[in-house]
């Protein structure tokens, strides 16, 4: 059974849909995150599981109950907000209290679940503290600990770690991930703009555009083989090298044809087998493309160096198109050297141009 | 400073070094000329208030106006407050004094509240039509008092509340509420939304939500509500005079009487002292609040 269940979802602000007929399923104990440029449509999609926002049509099943007309407070939904939201008038202890106040729970009961997430959380010492008093990391942690005293089965997260700075995010996803391990079977859905929280925490990425998901899977399955332009171009950073071309069939394999590029496409593992004349773009990311001086399929002119220590992105002309390479940290290249390089056919991508899908 | 970067150093002063040297500019002195210039023009007319209340009245006759009194005397200040004549009675402005305050506090406390839901209904609650009604309220806000006062007196009559105190509340608190309603929308509007959606997952409904989440956070603004509306209310005198009612009076429409009355001397020092009297209580409201106020101001206008 799914833990939470979205069914031919319309979300309209006006007269303009923002989510139309969208669906998706989270299976218990999933860490599932929402990825995509901001405008489109996670943090609206979050909220009206939330049940913060007013829907046009479709179902949300939320633990097998339709909670589709359900207040947010019945939902059994715990939620961390961008912002920390913190009740700034009340102190941590108030803060995580609140809710259960609201819900009439028993005053025993409220100080044992209190403690148990301050404990999980590294708060305990913190509990009559006001939220001005706390450094930023702590008010999420406060922000977190409020989601979890609500003993829910589903957290939702609307880009939490967003407002921090660069260090406290990476430790604090670390213990968010940690955090949902500890839970056992919590299901989580995480919002974010950040593809290395998505690809770091996540069990299955959704990628969003346009208030459609465009694709559902796996971390490494969103990275390796994208299921469209979008995510390909989206996922990834430096971002992946594309060259617009069209295909080629002969009698021989299918071959890529870009201007005075030419490129075997004998193994590629296409869908269905290509049509001559599609209009094609080839991407391969800067990390897959091999220098190889004797079996090197094209000739590149270096332009930039860009050393950043563990790595060298090494930016390249090819034929009038910019190629990313991603390299050693001691790769030594000067502008104007000439490369060979190779695109190993298992690591290439190939979208249509026109529909904009894997082929 | 310039001396002593320059002795202590021995550097020579025309090299850069340390905090700026702060000069005085034509500009600088221009603006505090123009300061003290429109401080002293304010303050005048009060200085003149306060020395002639502390005058007799053959002292006054002499027309030194600026003058300090030879001999203080504080004669008029006890007169104003519970002898002077007002037609036929003389109990001074104490009476009005009284009235004010009977018609102020109740105003207020009442205009503040109301203004503060139907701010936080309009922020956080979107209902339908919101804006329609948000509008409407506003323009209420530049509609002339005049115009409606005549149709206000049939009304407050048709319901038997003319020339009450029930009544004049009543005034008070509708024409307070267009602009304190913005006052509180604009504050509520600046606060995040997601403080809002956090309580509402929690649990909280309109009430829960309003009274402990909202509310502590509205201290700034309510203060600025309140001063508003005490001084708005408490030197209003058209209102007051239309629908009081005469056993209700407020201090105003008192003061106005006793300077108006035009029976024998014209007793300048009492009059003064009894003007002072009554700006008195929004003199003492914006200087115990005015921190609070400025603050305030500023905060209620960020966001529109």
């Amino acid at each position: 059974m799914a833990s939470v269940s979205i069914n031919s979802l319309d979300v309209a602000f006006g007269t303009v849909k923002v989510i139309e007929n969208l669906n998706l399923d989270v299976e218990e104990g999933e860490f599932i995150v929402l990825l995509g440029p901001s405008g489109c449509g996670k943090s609206t999609l979050l909220n009206s599981i939330a049940g913060l926002l007013d829907i046009a049509d479709g179902e949300i099943w939320i633990d097998g109950k339709n909670v589709t007309w359900e207040e947010p407070k019945d939902r059994g939904i715990g939620m961390v907000f961008q912002s920390y939201a913190l009740y700034p008038r009340m102190t941590v202890a108030g803060n995580l209290s609140f809710g259960l106040k609201m819900a009439k729970v028993p005053k025993p009961e409220i100080a044992e679940r209190i403690k148990g997430a301050s404990e999980l959380l590294h708060i305990d010492d913190l509990m009559h503290r006001r939220p001005v008093e706390l450094s930023g990391g702590q008010r999420q942690r406060v922000a977190i600990g409020r989601a979890l005293v609500r003993d829910v089965n589903v957290y939702l997260f609307d880009e939490p770690l967003s407002n921090l700075d660069a260090a406290l995010r990476t430790e604090l996803r670390v213990e968010l991930k940690r955090l949902h391990r500890e839970l056992g079977n919590s299901t989580m859905i995480y919002v974010t703009h950040d593809q290395v929280e998505a690809l770091t925490l996540a069990d299955r990425i959704a990628v969003m555009h346009g208030g459609i998901i465009q694709q559902l899977a796996s971390p490494r399955t969103i990275y390796h083989r994208p299921a469209n332009r979008f995510v390909a171009g989206f996922v990834g950073s430096p971002r992946m090298n594309f060259i617009a071309g069209h295909i080629e069939t002969g009698s021989g394999d299918p071959v890529f044809v870009a201007g005075e590029i030419a490129h075997p496409l004998g193994d590629y593992d296409f869908a269905e087998p290509p049509s001559s004349g599609t209009a094609a773009e080839l991407g391969i990311r800067p990390e897959h493309v091999r220098i190889d001086p004797d079996n090197g399929g094209h000739t590149v002119t270096v332009e930039i160096v860009e050393p950043m220590g563990a790595e060298t992105v090494v930016w390249c002309s090819l034929a009038g198109h910019t190629i990313g390479l991603r390299l050693d940290g001691d790769a030594a290249h000067e502008p104007q050297d000439t490369l060979k390089v190779g695109f190993p056919g298992d690591r290439l991508n190939l979208f249509d141009r026109e529909t904009g899908s894997r082929l | 400073m310039t001396g002593i970067a320059t002795t202590a150093g021995g550097i020579a002063k025309d090299r850069p070094r340390g905090p700026r040297p702060r000069r005085v500019t034509a500009s600088r002195v221009g603006v505090y000329g123009f300061l003290i210039i429109a401080a002293i023009y304010f303050l005048a007319p009060m200085w003149v208030m306060i020395v002639t209340s502390l005058k007799t009245m053959p002292e006054i006759r002499e027309g030194f106006l600026f003058n300090w009194p030879r001999e203080v005397s504080f004669e008029a200040w006890t007169k104003a407050w519970s002898t002077a004549c007002t037609g036929r009675d003389c109990e001074g402005v104490r009476p009005g004094f009284l009235n004010s305050v009977k018609i102020t506090v109740p105003s207020v406390a009442i205009s503040v509240v109301i203004a503060a839901i139907n701010g936080y209904a309009l922020s956080f609650w979107r209902f339908r039509g919101a804006q329609i009604f948000f509008a409407i309220l506003i323009f209420g806000a530049f509609v002339p008092y005049q115009v409606v006062i005549y149709p206000l007196i049939i009304f407050l009559r048709e319901i038997g509340l003319f020339a009450s105190l029930p009544g004049i509340i009543i005034i008070h608190t509708i024409f307070g509420m267009p602009i304190l309603t913005l006052l509180y929308r604009n504050y509520f509007a600046a606060l995040p939304e997601e403080l809002f959606r956090a309580a509402r997952v929690d649990g909280a409904g309109f009430w829960s939500a309003f009274f402990r989440i909202i509310l502590p956070m509205s201290v700034p603004i309510t203060i600025v509500a309140i001063i508003l509306q005490v001084t708005g209310i408490w030197n209003d005198f058209l209102f007051g005079i239309v629908f009081a009612g005469r056993e209700n009076m407020p201090m105003t429409v008192q003061l106005n009487n006793i300077v108006q009355t035009t029976s024998g001397v014209r007793e300048y020092n009492v009059n003064m002292a009894a003007t002072i009297l009554t700006a008195a209580v929004p003199l003492a409201v914006y200087f115990i609040s005015g921190r609070w106020f400025v603050r305030g101001i500023a905060a209620g206008a960020v966001k529109g």
